[in-house]
């Protein structure tokens, strides 16, 4: 789901670069010192995930995992996703330096929703640690694939084509993710729950990131 | 400290699985585009990886120059299209040969003028030829000259040179440029290959530890950065 360069326009190039500056900017702020080795180990993941081909289904589609970040890092997901879309593009030519921005924006977008469905569900019921993480990664890949069609709304494909042809293909890949994130959450929910951005023991449970 | 260097090694550890239940072969989602020459017609390649061909994909190409549309196509299931060379190269025009697999998945191929100027030669060479063709046609008894260069050079594995007709003796400069070029596109054509396979390359081991190097040696910094500012 990276977009090259050359098709988008620079009014959308340039929104896409403010969301990326400002999503880093928050997901800086609020990193603790003793995540960032989790964070940049979280980064070479993302990194990695996209060397991984999911052959189900239909176009030619492979993890995102952003999902997963947003679960586990919260707003620290935006700089981990651009150090690792940063060198994606200059190693892999994945993606693109002018796209850089945009890429930043749709996946960090992603994962901080993932983030905010995973809290929004955990809430709600506070026993299905699993399910929530699910559907944290499982809505990740979603909604980088409306995001990503939303910054190609305005290239001829267009909105509703682009959406439904990256939703369709990554059917398989969301179900992947949200398998991934709710194997990995829960088994770090068992063995060491300090690690996630979040107070698993703590009843209360609170929306802002606990970190 | 220790518990941090244990959270660190454990996610090290979960990355490493994860990568190897995701069973490599890795595949890259870069769009690659090569194209080369074969006679008088330009083949254009396009693939996502070596083993994953862009089926269907738009394929547009430019002149160099001016940046204007001079035709366009859809590539086959193999990725592949390949189209005439236009007129516009005997003015010394390159090409820009830009594939478009949708969802944003866009990538361009120059051919510079001079790489095309063979193919302009012998398109004009082919003219020449035809009139001699027809000149001779007029007299009776006349060998006939079957225009070959006209059809797709054979592909790999067939690598027969196409008999080139009975050759008038003695031979034309066109005639033996032509017998010459075809023979040298049945050489070169596994040489093509295996440029497209080059440039096509996916992520190879050099790239992907280099990537992972590259963050852990940001968090190095970041953290170092951090604790100055504490002192």
């Amino acid at each position: 789901m990276h977009i090259s360069e050359g098709v988008l326009s620079p009014t959308i190039l340039g929104i896409g670069a403010a969301v990326a500056v400002a999503g880093i900017a928050i997901g800086l702020r609020q990193m603790r010192e003793d995540r960032i080795m989790e964070t940049g180990i979280l980064s070479a993941a993302f990194f990695l995930g996209s060397l991984i081909h999911v052959p189900v289904g239909f176009g030619s589609a492979h993890l995102l995992l952003c999902g997963l970040l947003g679960v586990m890092l919260g707003w620290a997901a935006f700089p981990a996703i651009f150090a690792a879309l940063l060198l994606q593009a200059i190693l892999l030519q994945f993606g693109g330096l002018t796209t850089l921005g945009v890429n930043t924006a749709t996946m960090g977008g992603a994962a901080v929703c993932a983030f905010y469905i995973f809290e929004f569900l955990r809430k709600i019921r506070p026993g299905h640690l699993k399910f929530a993480a699910f559907c944290g990664g499982f809505a990740g890949v979603a909604i980088a694939a409306l995001l990503t069609s939303l910054a190609l709304a305005f290239t001829n494909e267009g909105f509703v084509a682009a959406a439904g042809a990256l939703l369709l293909a990554h059917v398989p890949v969301m179900i992947a993710e949200g398998l991934i994130t709710a194997v990995t959450v829960s088994f770090i929910a068992r063995v060491r729950p300090q690690m996630l951005p979040i107070q698993i023991l703590n009843s209360k449970g609170s929306i802002a990131p606990n970190w | 400290m220790k518990q941090f260097a244990k959270n660190s090694l454990l996610c090290i550890f979960m990355v490493a699985v994860l990568v190897l239940a995701g069973s490599l072969p890795a595949q890259a989602h870069r769009v690659n585009v090569f194209a080369w020459l074969e006679g008088d017609r330009v083949v254009v390649e396009c693939a996502f990886s070596r083993s994953q061909p862009i089926n269907n994909g738009q394929v547009t190409v430019y002149d160099n120059v001016t940046n204007k549309e001079l035709l366009q196509g859809r590539t086959d299931a193999t990725g592949h299209f390949s189209f005439r060379v236009p007129e516009i190269v005997r003015e010394g025009h390159g090409l820009r040969i830009e594939i478009n697999a949708g969802q944003g998945h866009v990538s361009d191929w120059v051919m510079a003028a001079d790489e095309l100027y063979e193919a302009a030669a012998l398109t004009a060479g082919f003219d020449r030829a035809q009139i001699a063709e027809n000149n001779l046609a007029e007299k009776p008894c006349a060998p006939a000259v079957r225009p070959a260069h006209r059809q797709l050079p054979p592909r790999q594995g067939q690598n027969i040179v196409q008999p080139t007709a009975n050759i008038p003796m003695p031979a034309t400069p066109d005639h033996v440029r032509q017998i010459v070029n075809e023979s040298l596109d049945a050489k070169l054509a596994p040489i093509h290959k295996h440029m497209a396979a080059m440039e096509n390359r996916g992520a190879g081991i050099v790239e992907i530890f280099g990537g992972i190097g590259w963050i852990i040696g940001l968090v190095g910094l970041w953290l170092y950065f951090r604790g100055r500012r504490k002192d």
